[in-house]
């Protein structure tokens, strides 16, 4: 069961000299929404199916993850380094896509989700929720790492720019969701069919302050039949929402 | 949230609006005309929201004389940010003021809406109440409708009753060809919001519905939870009478 604890996969060897390439490269800047895929997971021929189809130096790339010594050069010429390196990091994209989204991978980010570690929404009337990553596509290459929140089922760009580079596909499109699927008390209580509070301990966000902004001019609501009037609140809306605007107390953020 | 309270001396710089104007997460503000702060009607009632308000105001206009002790000119200096801030909330709904932000604007001066589905769309700032000291400055898109932190830490610290509740509203009903375009089938959120990103399909979907609206789906199938509630939202468009 030690894989289980969420603390062995990040920290197991950080104690040694030469950090494993796994270590090395989710201790890269803007690469810490990452876990470090244990070994056997990657080990596992069966997990790793239709892959080497992917990479185009496959077996030198999997090498380098895991800090093998290179095999006898099959193809002539030996791609250079830097092609391998680049092939590394394509592969280990779709391995941490694949991994994230096993029983083991989902345990592990859904304790660094509660820990808002990948977060907040940006949206106000969301009341600061806890986002998680999301890739808009599987394949690699097509669009870099969005956050995904819960409370208003939408997407946006990371506010950080060191996340600018990093491919959606470490992520992929169905992670958020598989997590939710796997661990429905995470899911924000807005709703009247989550009439009890989340039974979890540490529930990242409050039930009470998610809204729906109304713009007003000098305090008036602009009328339905004007080219500038709200026509997006539908949007936001969800079940259990009670108000068309913001509270003006001090209850919102 | 606080007025910012870098309390260098305002004399380094010649003009104190200039000096104003440079400091660090300012650039949301635009330069208030001077003839505006000189017509005193303009300035109605704000005398009773500044403390040290003649010397203030005379600070403004570079014209107070020097003869503070430090603790006052601490106050005063806090002060002339304050009435600057209130004097810029009056300033930018007239039409004058009204068209230098949207100068600021075009310049995309204010950033980018973060929502992925907005595709880029420039925002305009707003605050959630026009009482000073209470909450920092806000981004308004007019695309999603929505209001947004803004992702730069420093605009933590600008108070949001400098821009005010009416601000963008006032800006996109005095210039309604701002709107952006929001019926179904008019395209415009097939913009691709990423940096790399063409083509739609994996998890956007098809239609124009999936293309207003982020679909969750978990290898290729619909969330149900999230569909239960895209069906409510499209029930109280309907209801709102709103064409999608
Ligand atoms: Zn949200
Ligand atoms: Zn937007």
């Amino acid at each position: 069961m030690s894989a289980w604890d969420p603390s062995s996969s990040s920290s197991s060897e950080t104690n040694s000299e030469n950090p494993s390439w796994i270590h090395w490269y989710c201790n890269l800047r803007g690469h810490n929404f990452f876990l470090a895929v244990p070994d056997d997971f990657i080990e596992d021929d069966f997990n790793l199916t239709g892959l080497s189809g992917v990479v185009k130096y496959y077996t030198a790339a999997l090498e380098m993850i895991l800090d093998l010594e290179p095999s006898e050069p099959t193809s002539v010429p030996m791609p250079d380094e830097n092609m391998i390196r680049a092939d590394a990091e394509l592969l280990y994209s779709l391995i941490h896509q694949r991994y994230i989204n096993t029983k083991q991978g989902l345990f592990h980010m859904a304790h660094r989700y509660q820990a808002g570690e990948f977060g907040r929404c940006p949206r106000l009337g969301c009341g600061n929720c806890a986002v998680l990553p999301v890739g808009r596509f599987d394949q690699t290459g097509m669009d870099t790492m969005k956050l995904y929140c819960p409370r208003c089922i939408d997407i946006y760009h990371p506010p950080d720019p060191v996340y600018v580079q990093i491919d959606g596909a470490f992520f992929g499109s169905s992670f958020p969701h598989m997590l939710f699927k796997t661990f429905p008390e995470l899911l924000p209580s807005i709703n009247r069919y989550f009439p009890k509070p989340p039974t979890h301990a540490q529930v990242p966000f409050d039930a009470a302050d998610y809204w729906v902004y109304q713009p007003k001019i000098f305090g008036f609501r602009v009328h339905a039949s004007a080219p500038d009037s709200p026509k997006m609140q539908w949007r936001r809306w969800r079940s259990g929402t009670r108000f068309l605007e913001h509270p003006s107390g001090p209850s919102y953020a | 949230m606080s007025v910012p309270s870098s309390s260098s001396s305002a004399s380094s710089t010649a003009y104190w609006i200039e000096w104003h104007s440079r400091l660090r997460g300012h650039e949301f503000f635009c330069e208030i005309d001077e003839d505006y702060i000189l017509d005193r009607f303009n300035l109605t009632g704000l005398n009773l929201d500044v403390p040290h308000y003649a010397a203030a105001y005379d600070l403004i206009n570079d014209c107070l004389e020097d003869t503070l002790d430090d603790a006052t000119r601490v106050e005063v200096d806090r002060s002339a940010r304050l009435l600057y801030g209130l004097i810029h909330a009056r300033f930018i709904l007239t039409q004058r003021g009204l068209a230098k932000m949207y100068e600021k604007y075009r310049l995309g001066h204010f950033g980018r809406c973060p929502r992925v589905l907005c595709g880029g769309q420039e925002t305009l700032p707003v605050g959630l109440t026009d009482t000073p000291g209470m909450k920092s400055v806000k981004l308004f898109c007019p695309r999603c409708e929505d209001v947004y932190t803004p992702p730069a830490r420093r605009h933590a610290a600008i108070d949001g009753a400098f821009f005010g509740t009416t601000f963008p509203h006032l800006l996109l009903h005095t210039m309604p060809e701002l709107v952006p375009r929001k019926a179904a089938g008019s395209g415009f959120e097939g913009v691709p919001g990423g940096a790399r990103g063409t083509p739609l399909g994996a998890g956007m979907g098809a239609g124009a519905d999936t293309l207003s609206r982020y679909v969750p789906k978990i290898f290729g199938f619909r969330v149900h939870h999230a569909s239960r509630e895209h069906h409510l939202q499209d029930k109280v468009a309907a209801a709102l009478g709103v064409q999608r």
